[in-house]
């Protein structure tokens, strides 16, 4: 079954330079982000700290340059793709980026050394194709013009809410 | 036909509708577990990062062209460029002479150059200023009856400091505000012996519905021939006053007049506070030495004399 879900601005890490959004299923009362911060802080709190501190520093000063993610992680230009932190760290962040001005923030989580592609660990695999499937969604309804990008491709406008009813 | 079905209505709402503001708790207590060193070390990196990423583009390249010029792999360049890695002295000297450009600027004796470490959008009228001359002669403004300024916010749990006065009024300093600083690297290296000259402003804000006064203290420093200034530093000392409204007469709307004790109290705090403050700044810079003199907050003058 598709997802259904609404797309929400964090207004904690959005600035200046870049609006960061983020996703809520609609069966759920957290954002994907949010429940990243949750199943991982205790394990990698200063990971998800540093997370949290690069993407605040995005929204605030510097823009979501490219060379800030690792691109082309989910599908041919569909912009999904991951945050570089710190070289050693563990976690994996996936976002879907809409070049230097916005970000959508999904979900993730620790990336185990053994595996070589993102589909050998079930929980990875899972929120990355979440985000394949949101960005399809949100790349149908901007194709038809029920999105659309404003103030100079830093905010969605239109029907940001997703459910089984389209 | 349902109206809401309209294509024109779809159109109109899907103008105007944006995704839904959300404020997450969650990130804020992430957020408010970062020390600044921590999220300033980060920010470095990741700026730096930009700069080096804007001085490939100004030069009309790519990161291969960066990396072909300086024999290393792009993946190399990628990771410079990610804002995580710590670049040595010798990486960042390469990169500059590559792209002509200064990352780390140390040359002092060069023109004069204002380093700001902290600067926001500055928010209030400065007062009319008036040189110290070996004494440190004080002014205060006129006393405004203003609204509370934008750019100062309140933590809604952070620890108060209180006391009472003589006369019965408890005194709280609620937040405190680091406004402007800046510091301003001189033409010639100076001798440690050297004294310096300050002038000192000090102004007065008040909100009156939320009984909370604004000491607002402006320090310059300048060199010993009392002209080249060499830094400067703006705090707000914010006080929250119970039962201002017995001590304080607004004769006017846009006038009111504080008790002199009041004055004096706000002030002899302000002034200590923002001694702190700028020895935390200056500390390790040619303004180490650079202490705040100990100064009566009684030898006041008042613009106008209107207070």
């Amino acid at each position: 079954m598709a997802p259904e879900f609404e797309i929400v601005r964090l207004n904690n890490l959005s600035g200046t330079e870049t609006t960061i959004y983020s996703i809520r299923l609609l069966n759920d009362n957290f954002t994907i982000f949010e429940n990243f911060i949750l199943e991982n802080r205790n394990e990698f709190k200063s990971e998800i700290k540093d997370i949290i501190n690069r993407l605040d520093v995005i929204g605030k000063k510097t823009g979501a340059r490219e060379y800030y993610f690792k691109l082309n992680e989910g599908n041919p230009g569909d912009g999904v793709a991951a945050l570089y932190d710190r070289p050693k760290n563990k976690l994996r962040l996936y976002c879907i980026r809409y070049g230097m001005n916005l970000v959508i923030a999904g979900g993730g989580g620790p990336k185990p050394e053994n595996i070589v592609a993102l589909q050998d660990d079930e929980k990875l695999k899972k929120e990355n194709y979440l985000l394949r499937e949101v960005s399809r969604k949100i790349r149908e309804r901007t194709s038809t013009g029920e999105i659309c990008f404003i103030n100079e491709g830093k905010e969605f406008t239109g029907n940001t809410l997703f459910t089984d009813e389209d | 036909m349902k109206v809401k079905n309209l294509p024109v209505i779809r159109y109109l709402q899907m103008k105007t509708d944006k995704a839904k503001n959300y404020t997450s708790e969650i990130v804020d207590e992430i957020l408010s577990d970062i020390s600044a060193d921590e999220y300033l070390l980060v920010e470095k990196k990741m700026l730096l990062a930009a700069r080096i990423d804007d001085a490939i583009k100004a030069r009309g390249w790519q990161k291969q062209d960066l990396a072909k010029a300086l024999h290393k792999r792009p993946s190399e360049i990628s990771k410079w460029l990610s804002g995580t890695h710590n670049f040595t002295t010798e990486t960042l000297w390469e990169i500059e002479k590559i792209l002509g450009t200064d990352f780390i600027n140390l040359q002092e004796q060069d023109a004069e150059e204002t380093i700001t470490r902290f600067k926001p959008a500055m928010f209030l009228q400065q007062v009319a200023e008036q040189t110290s001359s070996g004494k440190y002669e004080i002014q205060t403004s006129n006393l405004n009856f203003v609204s509370e300024p934008d750019s100062i916010e309140y933590s809604r749990e952070r620890k108060t400091r209180e006391g009472k006065t003589s006369k019965g009024y408890t005194v709280k300093l609620k937040t405190l505000e680091l406004i402007d600083f800046s510091i301003i690297c001189p033409q010639k290296q100076k001798s440690e012996t050297e004294e310096f000259n300050y002038k000192i402003n000090i102004e007065h804000k008040i909100n009156k519905e939320k009984k909370l006064v604004f000491v607002i203290i402006n320090v310059n420093v300048f060199h010993e021939d009392k002209v080249t200034n060499l830094g400067s530093l703006k705090t707000s000392s914010n006080f929250e006053i119970t039962d201002i409204d017995k001590f304080c007469e607004f004769s006017q709307p846009d006038k009111i007049k504080l008790p002199l004790e009041i004055i004096e109290t706000l002030n002899s705090i302000s002034l200590s506070t923002t001694r702190g403050v700028m020895f935390s700044q200056f500390k390790g810079t040619f303004l180490h030495n650079a202490v705040l003199p100990v100064i009566d907050p009684k030898v006041f003058k008042t613009e106008s004399n209107k207070i």
